[in-house]
């Protein structure tokens, strides 16, 4: 089960479209419990799901945006956010996931090409 | 399934983990400790309010790695590492403080 | 006549927006709501502040992060939300 492969789960959905968001984060944290190296990217309107202040209790949802605050303890560090995306959709400011790397598109492309296993939700 | 506490049925799930976060108190947490024959000290509890709060913070209970790593950082090293975990949770660290905990259990964790 | 449409999805994402406007008359009325509410900001809905009344569920606008909205889209709660529906000729859902 352990492999050295590179993983990218890409976030292209919004927080509450299907339970995708919550699909890719509960995925991020099982590659993690196994020390797989996971990397989670936002694009589209997966960016959406970095926005700070969001309250999923408020419409009946469980809170899971509230464990992005939680990644550095699973040790995923390597988070990006497409930035044309953000500036798109009117994103600025705090942000609900920490140490996050802002990245162009042709950077947030580059990097993730990087990656041996990419998974879009 | 379900417990029997101070006339109230409090529901969980059949491993034994509360259905709903809600319904812990200190107390329960003596009777749920019970059932894993485990005596509660203060070094439990330690952990045991720590996992809680990590729940309340993030809403997620740690996996063992995740709660290791945070304990790090408030902890000293004697108090946080899997050794020392293991001796007060024989049966899984992660496992048994969550449930004691009143938590859902940890996906995918020993 | 005046129709209210109900706008459910991104339009960043999904075209429903984007067909929404195409058939908007000049007394329609627009409301926001789920993944709806993202439109809030978007650049289709610019133009539009000033000749239409828009409407956000404030509650769906909480959950996602979204305030302040821009100026010009109305936030209104559920029971705003059924005196519309019942205000109107038509009613138009877009998801």
């Amino acid at each position: 089960m352990i492999s050295n492969n590179r993983i990218a789960i890409v976030n292209t959905a919004t927080t509450f479209d299907d339970f995708k968001a919550k699909e890719a984060l509960d995925l991020a944290l099982i590659f993690a419990s196994y020390e797989m190296p996971v990397a989670l990217f936002f694009m589209a309107d997966g960016v959406f799901q970095t926005k700070a202040n969001q309250n999923p209790e408020g419409i009946g949802n469980k809170d899971f945006i509230a464990t992005f605050k939680a990644l550095g303890f699973y040790d995923i560090d390597d988070i990006y956010i497409c930035q044309e995306d953000m500036v798109e959709r009117m994103i600025e400011g705090e942000l609900s996931v920490d140490g996050a790397e802002i990245l162009p598109r042709t950077q947030f492309k580059q990097t993730l090409n990087n990656y041996d296993l990419v998974l879009t939700f | 399934m379900a417990i029997e506490f101070n006339g109230q049925s409090i529901t969980t799930d059949k491993e034994g983990y509360l259905t709903r976060v809600d319904d812990w108190q200190p107390e329960l947490a003596k009777v749920i400790a019970e059932t894993e024959n485990i005596q509660l000290t203060d070094d439990h509890w330690e952990v045991v309010n720590f996992v809680r709060n990590f729940y309340l913070e993030y809403k997620t209970s740690p996996a063992i790695r995740a709660l290791i790593k945070a304990l790090k950082a408030e902890f000293p090293e004697e108090k946080a590492n899997s050794r020392y975990l293991y001796r007060l949770f024989p049966k899984g660290p992660a496992k048994q403080a969550t449930k004691i905990a009143g938590l859902p259990k940890p996906a995918r964790c020993i | 006549m005046a129709n209210l449409h109900i706008v459910r999805s991104s339009g960043f994402t999904h075209n429903k927006l984007r067909q929404c406007l195409q058939t908007l008359m000049a007394a329609d009325q627009i409301i926001l709501i789920d993944d709806g509410v993202y439109n809030a900001s978007h650049p289709d809905m610019m133009p539009l502040l000033n000749t239409h009344k828009v409407y956000a569920l404030q509650d769906h606008i909480q959950a996602r992060g979204l305030t302040p909205v821009p100026s010009g889209i109305e936030l209104c709660q559920y029971d705003d939300f059924v005196a519309l529906t019942i205000g109107s000729d038509k009613v138009i859902t877009w998801q």
